[in-house]
């Protein structure tokens, strides 16, 4: 019965669906907007050089100025459903925009919102709320706050792998109308909240004091500190590379150089 | 309680290979591009009937491009001297056989990494909290 309503030909359902997905899919790449957004104006607060960010939002501009044109060419194409070509219009400059701003600023962008995921932690636990609004001393970072914040580092290119597979499943989707697409979108975004959920729990176990009080992040602990005690000073002192120069953006810790306890 | 919770919640995280979360993504990428060419070869895997890939759901993809992403980490030694493996051993061994209490154990842990450290030059301070 489903099979055969699936070949039956309905030009007004297939259209009432194509703007349904439309809708989802605008929404979509309104979070994805909202959230580059989010992430450029955090730059602010990151300390980023200035210069850095209105390169960025020029970039933007520039991309969407786009818009206009490349929707109206979609739009000829596609008279009877201006809606969707204008949603994938809009996804598109939204992926080449995006894609593109994380190719040339993944660094500050990645440290922007390690910053706005910590703030977040500080105001979710009461014990700390009084800290998030003082700014961190680099004297307060320890080895294993350094640990987390590689983790950190390695998470938020993984979040942008991730975010990029997600906006690639939901444009298939969008275009093809394939269910698979719609399916793997969903796994994408369980991986993406299970990468984030991991990076809480190890900064909450940090903060705690509980991190490295088991065999498993004991021996974690112990081989990162292996790899990376060579060529590196961990004193903060001498002529060598400082242990923490991944997050030395990273205003909490100021020039990343100081390790101390 | 918070401390079992957390530190169970992290280990099942991990089981799905997000210690390494790098890997992990680019495992997830890999299904997904899978899952792409083979979409996009469809009238070709059509006329054989050997194989059905379209019958295989999209998950198992993502799943054998994380597992591939992380084979060689699960065939890896361990990284550690074999006097720190050892010490490890020592005290999971006491835990086991119920000679040494969790709390013993984790101050051990502890008191081993902070060794390390000092051996390295670097400061003790293991946690933000405590030490």
């Amino acid at each position: 019965m489903i099979s055969f309503l699936e070949s039956q030909s309905y030009p007004h359902t297939t259209i009432q669906m194509r703007d349904r997905k439309s809708l989802v899919f605008f929404l979509a790449v309104l979070a994805t907007a909202v959230a580059l957004a989010y992430a450029v104006a955090q730059l602010f607060v990151a300390s980023v050089p200035r210069r850095a960010v209105l390169r960025a939002f020029k970039h933007l501009d520039q991309a969407t100025a786009r818009i206009p044109a490349l929707g109206g060419v979609l739009q000829a194409g596609k008279d009877d459903n201006a809606d969707f070509a204008l949603a994938t219009a809009m996804s598109l400059i939204a992926i080449v925009s995006g894609v593109s701003l994380i190719r040339r600023y993944h660094r500050p962008i990645a440290v922007a919102m390690r910053l706005a995921f910590r703030r977040l932690l500080r105001l979710a636990d009461p014990v700390s709320r009084s800290e998030a609004t003082r700014a961190p001393s680099p004297s307060r970072a320890t080895v294993s706050e350094i640990v987390a914040f590689l983790y950190e580092e390695r998470s938020a290119r993984a979040c942008f792998l991730l975010l990029g597979v997600l906006v690639a499943c939901l444009t298939i989707w969008s275009l093809a109308e394939t269910h698979a697409a719609i399916r793997t979108a969903i796994v994408i975004c369980f991986l993406y909240v299970a990468v984030y959920a991991r990076q809480a729990v190890l900064r909450y176990r940090v903060h705690k004091g509980w991190f490295a009080n088991n065999s498993r992040e004991a021996r974690q602990f112990i081989e990162f500190i292996l790899a990376n005690a060579d060529g590196h000073d961990l004193t903060g002192g001498g002529g060598r590379r400082a242990l923490n120069e991944v997050s030395s953006a990273d205003p909490a810790f100021g020039n990343g150089d100081v390790v101390d306890a | 309680m918070g401390e079992w919770a957390t530190r169970i919640l992290g280990r099942l995280l991990d089981l799905l290979a997000l210690d390494n979360p790098r890997g992990t993504a680019v495992g997830a990428l890999g299904g997904s591009f899978a899952l792409f060419v083979v979409y996009l070869c469809r009238p070709v895997i059509e006329r054989q009937q050997i194989i059905d890939p379209f019958h295989v759901p999209e998950v198992l993809y993502i799943c054998a491009g994380i597992f591939i992403a992380n084979l060689t980490r699960a065939f890896r030694r361990s990284a550690l001297p074999e006097h720190i493996e050892m010490q490890i051993q020592l005290i999971v061994l006491g835990v086991k056989t119920h000679r040494l209490s969790a709390e013993t154990a984790g101050e051990m842990y502890r008191a081993l990494v902070r060794n390390i450290l000092a051996q390295h030059g670097a400061p003790t301070g293991v946690n933000g909290a405590g030490d």
